[in-house]
């Protein structure tokens, strides 16, 4: 009994306290002085989703950051905390990361609303935050300053290509009802749309509207009252559990099918996962951020490979802050230091290298500029979910011009 | 000064030094805790007039600390008004929202009381949160403006440790009062006193405004402390919140909720620290102070060290 | 028109009816054991939890909700009577606010074991295979499994009717709530019906998350989306009445999925008007006794 315990023990010392101390040692790096990097994203409620498919790029990119030497011979280091989809959660999250975990930069945050109160944090305080899921347009546009960076598209972008799409699938449809969550990114979502949409078909109107609450549980009452409001099309900036909630209940409704709709996010992994051969939306167009399994590139097949074997996930915001995150590490240890102004230099029209290719963060507005890819929900050869078919790719031209921000800037 | 013991002033007076020189001991992480810790004594000392001294179990406290914040912010952000002015303005504003609430409320006793003080808050809630164009919806009110000398942690923790000591004095005053003292018979003994010929609802309409005043500080406080407003400040869950922190504290003593607010607080930073499972921790506590420290913390100290001295 | 207005009334109807098995629970104990449990719905939230995991035991599969409707409630009232033995009894003498404080406290602690039991993902439960569909009728479309809901309502409130009035326990649990005091001098052991009163509240609450869970989805966090709503309706309703809690919800979902047909932004504030309406006019509620 003794021997057994004898062993055990020496077996968990081994694994517990030896190997960490050995890898460190292999590593050469600086483990008592990391670098952090401060991640805030829901881990609980409606949209977590995004977390699970972001932080693992995160993660990656701290690897073989760390494999490569780290960041000024220190280990980059991600400490994650729950911001609950929520504004006054967030802040204080944020403060404490700031404040007393000293991180370098703040990373994360799914909720524009969020995204908009971290933002001003960041700004106050003189620390880079690099939004990683929220979308509205506002962030980098006329909210955005110095320090504020999105490593991911944004849903002004996205709906260029999504009213294309709309058009080009449906035809010109003109009675749309706007089904949307009351908050910065759905309201986003919703006046981005419905402009690039009205310049394609200039005489689309809106016959009704609802703004339920995020995490809304029941919306059959919306949904019944567009089937009689004699829309044609729906549009939603739901996304996740809530907008899976909302297909169920049209599906069950009879809704489905019956009018086209356009989920801005639909095409997300995140929601696509969900979908098989007996639960999809039909007649629907959705967005998606990294629509991996229509890309064909070497380069991104192994990224996606390397996500899924190590994190057990597909990819989506994983590819964007992968490419951010190493981004980072490339300009801090050009810059030399740890000095958050002469980083941010740096970063500004920096390009990044990323399982799609040369991606560029923006000088003008810190936005990076990925594409996006459009298309109808169906089937996916090859895979075993249903998302976006043979998605069309827009790219950077579908963004603002600099001169456009700058004006918005000013107001 | 007959209005407070010897030893207590003697007491107050080593906490107040401690709090001034506090600062210089701790990080700038400290400071903005105690901000915060604060902050909250305010509020559940004000929430605690009507359930300690009152015997009213208000659900609706969450919606005069909002009120505060919110008219504060808008004041600023609006209507350009300076941040003196939207600070009182604040609590102001917030007691003359709880003259007709608090009229309908104490018409109604125990858990209707409750209820309706809840159903008034939510609605307020619902107003903020629905109103989006003009107070942000779910997004709130970011980024407002406070004057340059309040920029740092260390300035607006000795301004909110001022407001605090000024309020608590304040709050102090009034519940040894012959007002307060009518106050408490009345949680005693609802009978007796409406012979004497007491106009019950008169008091305790005059208490429910008091304590939405003091509330109502509290809120414009944090509201420049973050230097935001969102709708959740009006939420049921901040009720929660505050009602958790006074009867952590103990109901039964003044000083109670700003003990209970500085374990809270406290609590809260610590336990996340170490895990990300905090809620079970923080609800195995609440467990388990209800269930073995009835009187709080601070009623349990308190017996504690009477029974020390008897002996 | 019409078909918009009776649209509104059967989706208002489907929820209110599982607004009605949370709330109906809620009430009852809050009646027989004078425990304001506001962590009720969180069982609500394990109901649904347990709904998935039953019904993706062997591979997801839509005829196993069958069995997830009997087996869900029950292990959600087990789970209901551990936590009255251990830790309610001990403050059902104590005031309204500390049962409150402890109840808040159960919120928490349920919401962290289902986050370390089922992680922060959330799951989708299919609409069980018969009751996949729509009908016709009336110029509008319903669905199987909206009727199924409506359904549920007044089944169950039938089956409480019928325990509480017919059978010898319902006479026991009756009593106990008329006079506790008096009923334990009888020899009644009080005790033990606060436990049965409690699990059959457990098990209501459970119900209602597992008949949710096709409709909606999983996630954590979704008790806190009916908290507040139950208590406007007990108090709408009265509380202790289960007629009450029928019509509370009933009048709760019309409230709701009608008035979005007319303030679709201020919808969610008719209920707490409703609330407030009625504790200033008629505090016991519609079907409530005054005290």
């Amino acid at each position: 009994m003794i021997k057994k315990l004898v062993t055990f023990g020496l077996i968990f010392m081994v694994l517990f306290v030896l190997a960490p101390l050995a890898s460190a040692q292999q590593k050469g790096l600086d483990w008592d002085n990391p670098i952090k990097i401060g991640y805030l994203n829901p881990f609980t409620g409606p949209a977590t989703l995004t977390t699970s498919l972001d932080l693992p790029g995160v993660r990656l990119a701290i690897e073989e950051v760390n494999a490569a030497g780290g960041v000024l011979g220190r280990p980059l280091v991600v400490v994650p905390r729950d911001d609950k989809l929520n504004p006054e959660h967030a802040l204080r999250e944020a403060k404490d990361l700031v404040v007393n975990e000293k991180v370098f930069w703040l990373h994360g945050v799914t909720s524009s609303g969020v995204a908009r109160a971290v933002s001003q944090y960041a700004k106050d305080q003189k620390k880079i935050y690099a939004i990683s899921v929220a979308k509205s347009e506002k962030l980098t546009g006329e909210w955005g300053h110095r320090y504020v960076f999105r490593s991911t598209n944004n849903v002004e972008m996205e709906n260029v290509g999504i009213a294309k799409a709309t058009k080009e699938i449906f035809g010109p449809l003109k009675k749309i009802y706007n089904l949307s969550p009351d908050y910065e990114g759905g309201h986003a979502g919703w006046r981005t749309f419905f402009d690039s949409y009205k310049k394609l078909v200039p005489d689309a109107i809106l016959v009704g509207e609802a703004w339920p609450k995020l995490g809304t549980q029941d919306y059959t009452p919306n949904l019944t009252a567009v089937m009689n409001s004699g829309a044609e099309l729906m549009f939603t900036s739901f996304y996740q559990a809530d907008a899976l909630t909302m297909i169920k209940q049209s599906i069950a409704l009879g809704l489905d099918g019956k009018i086209a709709m356009t989920g801005v996010w639909w095409g997300m992994y995140a929601m696509c996962q969900k979908f098989n051969k007996d639960f999809y939306p039909k007649k629907t167009i959705g967005g998606s951020t990294y629509a991996f399994w229509a890309i064909d590139t070497a380069e991104s097949k192994r990224f996606v490979e390397n996500i899924k074997s190590k994190f057990g996930v597909y990819p989506e915001y994983a590819v964007n802050s992968y490419a951010f995150v190493k981004a980072m590490a490339k300009a801090i240890n050009k810059v030399g230091t740890l000095d958050t102004e002469k980083v941010i230099t740096a970063l500004e029209g920096a390009i990044m290298e990323s399982p799609v290719g040369p991606v560029e963060i923006r000088a003008c507005d810190h936005q990076a500029m990925w594409p996006s890819y459009v298309g109808l929900i169906g089937e996916v050869p090859g895979w075993d979910f249903y998302a976006s078919r043979k998605p069309i790719v827009i790219g950077r031209e579908a963004y603002p011009t600099c001169e456009e921000i700058a004006k918005l800037r000013k107001k | 000064m007959n209005i407070i013991g010897r030893e207590k002033l003697v007491l107050c007076a080593i906490f107040l030094a401690i709090f001034i020189t506090l600062p210089f001991f701790v990080g700038g992480g400290w400071t903005s805790l105690i901000i915060e810790m604060f902050i909250m004594a305010i509020a559940a000392t004000a929430a605690n007039l009507m359930t300690g001294y009152g015997g009213m179990v208000s659900f609706g406290v969450a919606g005069f600390y909002g009120a505060g914040a919110y008219i504060t912010a808008l004041l600023i952000t609006k209507a350009g008004f300076p941040f003196g002015v939207a600070l009182v303005a604040g609590p102001v504003g917030a007691s003359i929202i709880a003259l007709p609430i608090g009229w309908f409320c104490v018409r109604r006793t125990a858990i209707y009381f409750s209820m309706l003080s809840l159903a008034f808050a939510q609605l307020m809630y619902v107003i903020v949160y629905t109103w989006y164009s003009f107070a942000g919806g779910d997004d709130g009110i970011v980024g407002i403006p406070i004057p340059a000398f309040l920029n740092s942690a260390l300035s607006y923790y000795y301004f909110t440790l001022a407001i605090m000591v000024i309020c608590l004095i304040a709050m102090w005053i009034i519940v040894n009062s012959p007002f307060g003292k009518t106050i408490q018979a009345l949680r005693e003994n609802q009978e007796r006193a409406n012979f004497i010929g007491i106009n019950i609802r008169r008091y305790q309409h005059a208490i429910f405004i008091i304590s939405s005043f003091f509330l109502a500080v509290a809120g414009s406080l944090y509201c420049g402390f973050n230097q935001n407003v969102f709708a959740d400040y009006m939420f049921w869950t901040k009720t929660f919140d505050i009602i958790i922190v006074y009867l952590l504290g103990g109901i039964y003593t003044f000083i109670g909720p700003t003990i209970g607010a500085i374990i809270y607080i406290l609590a809260n930073k610590i336990i996340i620290r170490y895990t990300e499972y905090w809620p079970i921790i923080l609800g195995a506590m609440i467990v388990f102070i209800t269930l073995f420290m009835p009187n709080g913390m601070a009623g349990f100290i308190w017996s504690r060290i009477s029974t020390t001295k008897k002996q | 028109m019409f078909e918009l207005v009776f649209g509104q009334i059967i989706s208002g109807l489907s929820v209110g009816m599982v607004f009605f098995l949370i709330a109906v629970g809620l009430s009852m104990v809050f009646g027989t054991l004078r425990v304001l449990n506001v962590a009720h719905a969180s069982f609500y939230m394990l109901g649904a939890y347990l709904c998935y995991t039953i019904t993706h035991f062997l591979g997801p599969s839509s005829g196993m909700f069958w069995i997830a409707l009997i087996l869900a409630p029950i292990g959600v009232a087990i789970f209901g009577g551990i936590l009255e033995l251990l830790v309610l009894r001990p403050i059902y003498k104590r005031e309204l606010l500390y049962q409150l404080i402890l109840t808040f406290g159960f919120i928490l602690i349920i919401g962290d074991i289902v986050k370390l039991t089922w992680g922060v993902q959330f799951y989708q439960v299919n609409i069980p295979w018969p009751l996949l569909g729509t009908v016709s009728f009336l110029g509008t479309r319903l669905s199987y499994y909206h009727i199924f809901m409506i359904a549920m309502g007044p089944i169950i409130l039938i089956l409480i009717w019928g325990l509480l009035h017919k059978t010898r326990l319902g006479r026991v649990i009756r009593a106990v709530t008329y006079n506790r005091d008096m009923s334990s001098a009888l020899g009644v052991n009080v005790s033990l019906v606060y436990t049965i009163v409690f699990m059959f509240a457990s098990w209501l609450a459970g119900l209602g998350g597992t008949l949710m869970a096709p409709m909606a989805s999983v996630f954590l966090g979704m008790d806190t989306t009916v908290t507040i709503e139950c208590f406007i309706i007990i108090v709408i309703g009265g509380f202790g009445s289960t007629g009450g809690a029928f019509l509370g919800a009933i009048v709760f979902g019309l409230a709701n999925s009608l008035g979005i047909l007319v303030l679709p932004k201020q919808a969610i504030a008719f209920g707490f008007i409703a609330m407030a309406a009625v504790l200033v006019v008629r505090p016991w509620g519609l079907l409530g006794k005054p005290e």
